[in-house]
């Protein structure tokens, strides 16, 4: 009876312990190992030459690595708080409406559901120069029209403006849970004490609202740094490296430059840092709850 | 039928032993209360006995059986849970016959004795209902039923009525009175609750922290109280306990309690308190009652005290009184109203007074 | 001073039309691209707002000889279609056993601080692993590796959504079943199962949803034959001359499936992204 029990409590976790070893740990090994190496093809035979920690040395010098990186912490940063306020502005204004709310949620999850490359391709045809909507509608207004792809200085905040479109809807669906989660008790007793609306809004929803917003900041910072569909249909980087970010560096080195070594350098790096993010990120939650 | 018996039972979770050492045997169809305030060992105990708990040492046996490796189905047991525990997919009578077909019994037998459940729990108009579309009351018998149609030698109870209101609950204990007549079963019955231990018990296992305070009949455990902790957590409103100084003068004892009010302690044969011992007194609100005040009684002493709350629930009043200084609760029986503010006469049944050590908390006069 | 009621019906107006304002943004953009697909190439250019809807696009991409949009497109919903079956299926096994079956509390953290990590790292620092994994088992550019590396993408997710239904199946019906006589594997069968379907469902959903939207994989690990729909829409913009009205009818029908289920499953969706996240 009791081998019974040991073996269904092993067959029930072996195979996402298959998935995970075969799939995701044996991957990432592979990445290490191989980012101490150079390795070359001729005629389909890979010769691989161990170079110790040449490739990591040149990932800091590596021009579009640390653009890279650059812009990928600009790239998270802005679009992730612009998407916080848009998305806790619009949850706010669902929770507090008496009718419809289900009509807003429904159009509102589109956005989260369909391909990014859809996305790309939709803002291809909104941002083109010659006859994209923006820039029909700057004419009608009289303004000049804008290369928001094609420009240096426009093409991030171009693909700011698509990332926001594509994930406020996200940070409004985990807003809207939260403030829907909050105590009603707290709220009719500011009520009766008087409170103002924004009084209430900086005083008491806020800091009930810490929790849900802190979680939604770390999920959408961390997962922003995984952007690409978007980048690569709409600008493929640049113009020169203007949107050029990690996920696309690597691409470039391993698919385009075929610098296997220096690619996998590259994944290690990032795997490692997001390790490290999403570990200081627990230990920092476990801290706040040790001490709340 | 069965009787069980721990012998130095204990769980451990790690470095943290919740029950060290438990030794207690129950008899053929005798119904048991293990009581205590939460955290006491009480549920695990009673999850070791149903084998959801693995044991960390010692023995469990029933009839003279090692049970320790057994698994729950094939222990004879069956188990009521706090939550009832009622699979939410199926219908009242599927949930009851489910353990049934799991152990492949045929069909009509079923049926019979889901039908027998059915009329001595009145599911019989139930049985093709949903758990979610019953009333807290009826899952409850629901969750009885499916104990019932085991025809098991021991039934296990956790805590099945906390989640009822106090009506309900009343109604339920003499639900469960009635289903222990009917059959011959050993009852284990776990319970923060003592007014349900006191009502349903045969006997009582009162723990703390994993470890028998002290077992008996609930008589037994109402008046003889074996030290402070049992003393408090058997009987409602709970006795009073206060601290105080034994004075002895010749013939006479007195206890004189922190706050200057005194007390005779009426002599007991071969018992005898020590001038000056720091003790624990304990009285219960029911010997402290105006009724008996200036009773010829010798045991009863009358003093007079200041009322400082009242209530009322009818046919009887508990009431706060002051006296000297010391607070106490007593009992007023019958319609008359207790005026707060008033000083009345109070008889106290010396009798009943307990008296225990203050440092060891045990039981000592 | 306003009354009280002016005052809600000020504030519920001011809220409706913030709303509807971010509904148009929402919508205007698929509506345009939508449109875009019933143009010829030189409306879009002219970007008319009124012309005469042609069929042209949807008929290159579905009929012509050259398009291989349909087996794109059957490419896509085997992929998901299998990714999401195993996905959910293994982590609907692994939530229950991590909960319920008593592991050590350092290997249940171990595994899901792992998925967690896995989760947020871009797809791409691993498919340079993967392809060569997938050349030396000899399954490289096959839908079956692009399911295997669907169903590793998305178990971390699937995971973490089944752990958080998991724990709304109360454990005292577990030992109750234990009581009746059930095995480990009846109890998973007959009382939890049962139990977590709606989980299941929205976990299913969701896993869908990304397993057909997913692109970086498959760019990398397909061929001509084996390229799913984002892969084959991405080729569209790429092309030296870019055929917007192609791509437009292709992006549209990609979306069928999402607008379905919004349509029909905005409950599982919602229950889906948001315990994902919060719970």
């Amino acid at each position: 009876m009791k081998d019974n029990q040991q073996l269904w409590r092993w067959t029930s976790l072996a195979p996402l312990l298959l998935f995970f070893g075969a799939l995701a740990l044996l991957p990432v090994a592979n990445i290490l190992y191989m980012s101490f190496h150079t390795v070359q093809w001729a005629e389909g035979v890979s010769t691989w030459t161990p170079v110790g920690l040449e490739n990591y040395e040149r990932l800091p010098k590596d021009a579009f690595f640390s653009i890279g990186v650059w812009n990928t912490i600009v790239f998270s940063v802005t679009s992730v708080a612009i998407q916080m306020v848009l998305g806790f502005l619009l949850a706010l204004a669902v929770v507090r409406i008496k009718w419809g709310s289900t009509f807003y949620k429904t159009i509102f999850i589109l956005p989260i559901l369909i391909p990014g490359i859809v996305i790309g391709a939709i803002w291809k045809l909104m941002l083109d120069f010659d006859f994209g909507v923006l820039n029909q509608i700057n004419i009608w207004l009289g303004l000049q029209p804008l290369d928001w792809t094609g420009s240096v200085k426009l093409a991030m905040p171009a693909i700011i403006i698509v990332d926001v479109w594509h994930w406020t809807p996200f940070v409004f669906l985990l807003m809207l849970a939260g403030l829907q989660g909050l105590p009603e008790d707290v709220f009719e007793a500011a009520k009766v004490d008087g409170t103002g609306p924004f009084r209430e809004l900086f005083k008491i929803t806020l800091p009930l609202m810490l929790p849900t917003i802190l979680v939604t900041l770390m999920f959408r910072i961390i997962l922003a740094f995984k952007v690409f569909d978007e980048i690569f249909l709409l600008t493929g980087g640049g113009p020169g490296t203007a949107t050029e970010v990690i996920a696309f560096s690597i691409f470039r080195t391993f698919f385009f430059e075929n610098r296997v070594g220096l690619g996998s350098a590259m994944s290690f790096a990032v795997i490692f840092a997001v390790a490290l993010l999403v570990v200081i990120s627990l230990a920092a939650q476990r801290y706040a709850q040790s001490k709340g | 039928m069965a009787r069980i018996e721990l012998r130095n039972l204990k769980k451990a979770y790690g470095q943290v032993e919740v029950v060290p050492n438990m030794n207690l045997s129950m008899d053929h169809n005798e119904f048991i209360c293990l009581v205590g305030p939460s955290g006491c060992g009480k549920s695990t105990t009673l999850r070791m006995i149903a084998g959801l708990e693995e044991i960390s040492g010692g023995e469990l046996l029933f009839d003279g059986e090692r049970m320790n490796d057994v698994q729950p189905s094939k222990r004879d047991i069956a188990m009521v849970f706090q939550n009832y525990a009622l699979y939410p997919h199926m219908k009242v009578r599927d949930n009851l016959s489910f353990g049934l077909k799991n152990a492949k019994m045929d069909a009509a037998e079923i049926d019979k004795r889901v039908q027998q459940a059915a009329v001595m729990l009145g599911l019989d108009d139930l049985l093709d209902r949903l758990p979610k579309a019953l009333s807290g009351g009826q899952r409850q018998r629901v969750a009885m039923g499916r104990a019932v149609v085991r025809h098991p030698s021991v039934f296990l109870f956790d805590e099945p009525l906390s989640n009822l209101d106090a009506k309900l609950r009343t109604h339920m204990r003499g639900e469960i009175k009635k289903l222990h007549k009917k059959v011959e079963s050993t009852i284990v019955y776990v319970t923060h609750d003592q007014t349900e231990a006191m009502t349903m018990a045969d006997r009582i296992v009162v723990l703390r922290a994993g470890v028998i305070e002290q077992m008996g009949t609930p008589q037994e455990l109402y008046d003889e109280p074996a030290n402070v902790f049992v003393a408090g957590f058997i009987g409602s409103p709970a006795m009073n306990l206060v601290s105080g100084v034994v004075q002895v003068n010749g013939d006479q004892t007195h206890v004189r309690l922190d706050d200057g009010f005194i007390l005779p302690i009426p002599r007991k044969n071969g018992r005898a308190l020590n001038d000056g011992q720091a003790v624990v007194l304990g009285l219960r609100p029911d010997d402290i009652t105006p009724q008996r005040a200036g009773s010829d009684d010798p045991n009863i002493h009358t003093v007079n005290g200041t009322v400082v709350v009242s209530e009322p629930t009818g046919a009887e009043t508990y009431c706060i009184l002051n006296f000297d200084g010391q607070e106490l609760m007593c009992k007023s029986i019958g319609r008359e109203e207790i005026v707060e503010d008033a000083v009345i006469p109070l008889g106290f049944d010396l009798s009943h007074i307990k008296v225990f050590d203050k440092i060891s908390e045990q039981r000592i006069y | 001073m306003l009354t009280i009621k002016a005052q809600k019906r000020l504030g519920g107006f001011i809220r409706h039309s913030w709303l509807m304002l971010s509904v148009f943004a929402i919508l205007f953009p698929f509506l345009w691209i939508a449109l875009s697909g019933f143009k010829r190439e030189i409306d879009i250019a002219m970007s008319r707002i009124s012309f005469a809807p042609v069929w042209s696009n949807y008929e290159e991409l579905l009929f012509s000889k050259s398009s291989t949009y349909l087996t794109n497109f059957l490419n896509s919903v085997i992929v998901s279609f299998s990714a999401t079956v195993l996905c959910v299926g293994i982590a609907t096994l692994a939530a229950h056993s991590l909960r319920r079956h008593k592991w050590p509390i350092f290997a249940v953290s171990a595994i899901l601080i792992f998925s967690m990590i896995f989760n947020m790292t871009p797809a791409m620092t691993l498919v340079g692993a993967w392809h060569s994994l997938f050349v030396k088992v000899g399954i490289n550019n096959t839908l079956f590796a692009l399911i295997l590396v669907n169903v590793v993408l998305l178990l971390p997710m699937a995971l973490w959504l089944m752990m958080t239904f998991m724990r709304d199946v109360p454990e005292e019906l577990e030992e109750a079943a234990a009581i009746d006589g059930c095995t480990p594997a009846e109890i998973f069968r007959k009382i939890v199962l049962p139990l977590v379907v709606p989980g299941m469902m929205a976990t299913s959903v969701i896993v869908f949803v990304f397993s057909w939207n997913e692109f970086q994989a498959a760019l990398t690990l397909t061929t001509k034959a084996t390229q799913t729909v984002p892969v084959a829409i991405a080729k569209f913009a790429q092309e030296y001359e870019v055929k917007h009205g192609a791509m437009a009818a292709a992006a549209t029908l990609s979306t069928i499936p999402a607008v379905m289920l919004m349509l029909v499953a905005t409950r599982y969706i919602v229950s889906g992204l948001t315990n994902g996240a919060i719970k």
